[in-house]
């Protein structure tokens, strides 16, 4: 084990860091029994340890404030000459977005730095990194993202001056925080199906894991996920809601007026999502927004929205994570009694109603893990820690004539920059007029069947019909890892020279735990 | 009118590898039964029914078989060999 791990959970909403290792147990969070990562909160007066908002301030004077200060002065300051305000920067980091600041145009991965450049600081901060450095760590991704997003965000932390140690998928390092013990790691998962229902401010992430039967490693068996339906859309439905019991209590007042006359749409956005989180334990909440609308004199806000209610709201996210949850089964060809653990993840998976819905497929199976805001970064930390590298969790290759399959990337092999393998490939049929390289995965667990990814990568060829062997074209392809975790496969035909190139980002990841 | 469409066009893997690496630029005989029957015959000298029994396999032999029923490119008509 390292002396010290670190683990950054670089969520759409809010992003955190924890720490773990050999040399700062003495001083780590002790729950009873239990050690645990050390999570460096922002410490809020009202609510206590919460975790950093992703939100990014860019003000007039060219500096920058990130977290709990950007979003606080959001609302308030959104629009005004010369304030910028980036949110949810991770779901744009391969668009095109941009911001000028400085006199310099900000790409979408800049921002990133800075939330990285924030979380760094207010973990040195903390008395327990005294003396250590904080320059590599793990980062969390989401299932979905593709190598192009993993690009991205290794741009940002290089920018803040952060090493990439590795990625580990949010699902995962949930799953490693929840069952970790630090005398018997992960053997708690030895030969067991974990399902990780990981339902944050952005995104839902659903994500099979099956650990192997010797304890060495963590299989990937299928994930699935909605990008666009979690808590922040919750608060929207609440703000919504509530803004028409305003409405209905002050008739001549439109919704242009609220739009044009509210002065504290910071504090509602804030105490509805606050409502969102009490109405989790409590059966109805009173939302109050003192001074909400200007006037003469100004009026308050003050109405009660009850958890059946707010039930209704969301009950169609609330279906669609569970046909998400059913879709995540059938790829992996599992019944519910199949998954030995359900747990779940995430500030959404704290809803009552989410609870239940997932209690009606799998009964008793599912847990919630402690503290869902911190799970992934605890998570990430002890990864960065015990030094656990990434694995492929399902083999990729290619299709070949007469309907064989040849592999590219071994199941268990590390997802970490290599050097190339190289291949010969020969064109068994030219009158395409280009060799196709179809891509596939190769499903080791069950029945050995091969299905294809959807990619394909075509070489153009010579299209005479071969007369002898020799007139055979012949490819050369060279295959490997990059450090973003992506395959790059690269073929070149040797008697033409022709070139084609193609990148495989959507990998299943595993875990070796050796 | 309800109208229904299906895709007529497929794309096929026409690419093989050995596990082992061949070290010169010489294409290995191995690959010979991996070829489509209807193209493993032009390797022949002769399109003599006993020797194109004798040389090819029988999944390429019926390939043979069936390509005879395609019109070959340049033929009359829009179709032409799979």
């Amino acid at each position: 084990m390292k002396k010290i791990g670190i683990g950054i959970d670089f969520g759409t909403t809010n992003s955190l860091a924890a720490a773990w290792g050999s040399d700062v147990i003495r001083v780590l969070d002790n729950q009873g029994e239990k050690l645990r990562p050390r999570v460096f909160w922002h410490e809020d007066e009202i609510s206590g340890n919460r975790p950093h908002p992703s939100v990014v301030w860019l003000k007039p004077d060219d500096s920058f404030v990130v977290g709990y200060e950007a979003r606080r002065n959001m609302q308030a300051l959104t629009g005004a000459l010369g304030h910028q305000f980036v949110r949810s920067v991770k779901r744009s980091l391969t668009s095109k977005a941009e911001w000028i600041h400085g006199g310099r145009r900000l790409m979408p991965y800049e921002i990133a730095a800075e939330i990285f450049k924030h979380l760094k600081q207010s973990s040195e901060a903390d008395p327990m990194l005294l003396g250590h450095q904080f320059d590599s760590c793990v980062v969390t991704v989401p299932v979905g993202f593709t190598g192009t997003q993993r690009r991205e965000i290794r741009r940002a932390m290089e920018k803040a001056g952060i090493r990439l140690q590795g990625f580990v998928h949010e699902p995962f390092a949930a799953m490693v925080a929840h069952f970790y013990r630090p005398d018997k790691k992960l053997s708690a998962l030895r030969g067991k199906r974990v399902l990780v229902f990981d339902w944050g401010g952005g995104t839902l992430d659903i994500c099979l894991v099956e650990g192997s039967q010797d304890g060495a490693s963590l299989y990937e068996l299928a994930h699935d996920g909605i990008a666009d339906r979690a808590g922040d859309d919750f608060d929207r439905r609440i703000m919504a809601e509530l803004r028409e019991g305003f409405l209905s209590r002050h008739p001549v007042l439109t919704n242009d007026d609220i739009d044009s006359r509210c002065r504290a749409q910071d504090r509602f956005w804030l105490n509805s999502e606050r409502a969102k989180i009490e109405l989790s334990s409590n059966e109805s909440v009173h939302v109050r927004v003192p001074n909400f609308l200007d006037g003469n004199p100004p009026l308050d806000l003050g109405e009660v929205i009850n958890r059946t209610k707010f039930e209704e709201l969301i009950d169609q996210e609330v279906k669609a994570a569970e046909a998400c949850t059913r879709r995540c089964l059938e790829k992996a060809k599992l019944n519910p009694s199949a998954v030995d653990y359900v747990l779940m993840v995430g500030g959404t998976s704290l809803i009552p109603r989410v609870r239940r819905q997932l209690e009606e497929i799998f009964g008793a199976k599912v847990q919630v893990t402690d503290e869902p805001d911190a799970a992934i970064a605890r998570g990430a930390a002890i990864v960065a820690a015990e030094e656990w590298k990434p694995v492929n969790s399902v083999t990729l290759g290619c299709e070949m004539a007469r309907g064989e399959f040849f592999t590219l990337l071994k199941r268990g092999e590390p997802l970490e920059a290599s050097t190339s393998k190289r291949f010969v490939f020969y064109c068994t049929d030219p009158r395409d007029g280009c060799a196709n390289f179809i891509f596939a995965r190769k499903n080791e667990d069950t029945d050995g069947t091969v299905s294809p990814t959807g990619e394909i990568m075509q070489l153009p060829i010579a299209t005479e019909r071969p007369t002898a062997l020799r007139d055979i074209d012949r490819i050369i392809v060279r295959s490997s890892v990059t450090e973003d975790a992506t395959l790059l496969i690269d073929a070149q035909h040797t008697g033409l020279g022709h070139t084609a190139q193609h990148e495989i980002a959507d990998i299943s990841f595993g875990l070796n735990l050796q | 009118m309800n109208l229904k469409f299906s895709a007529n066009i497929a794309i096929k893997a026409n690419i093989y590898s050995f596990f082992e690496e061949f070290d010169n630029e010489c294409v290995p005989e191995m690959l010979l039964p991996k070829i489509p029957g209807d193209l493993r015959v032009n390797f022949l000298t002769t399109e003599d029914s006993l020797i194109v029994r004798r040389e090819l396999s029988h999944i390429q032999h019926l390939e043979y078989e069936q390509s005879k029923h395609f019109q070959k490119i340049g033929q009359h008509g829009i179709a032409f060999s799979p």
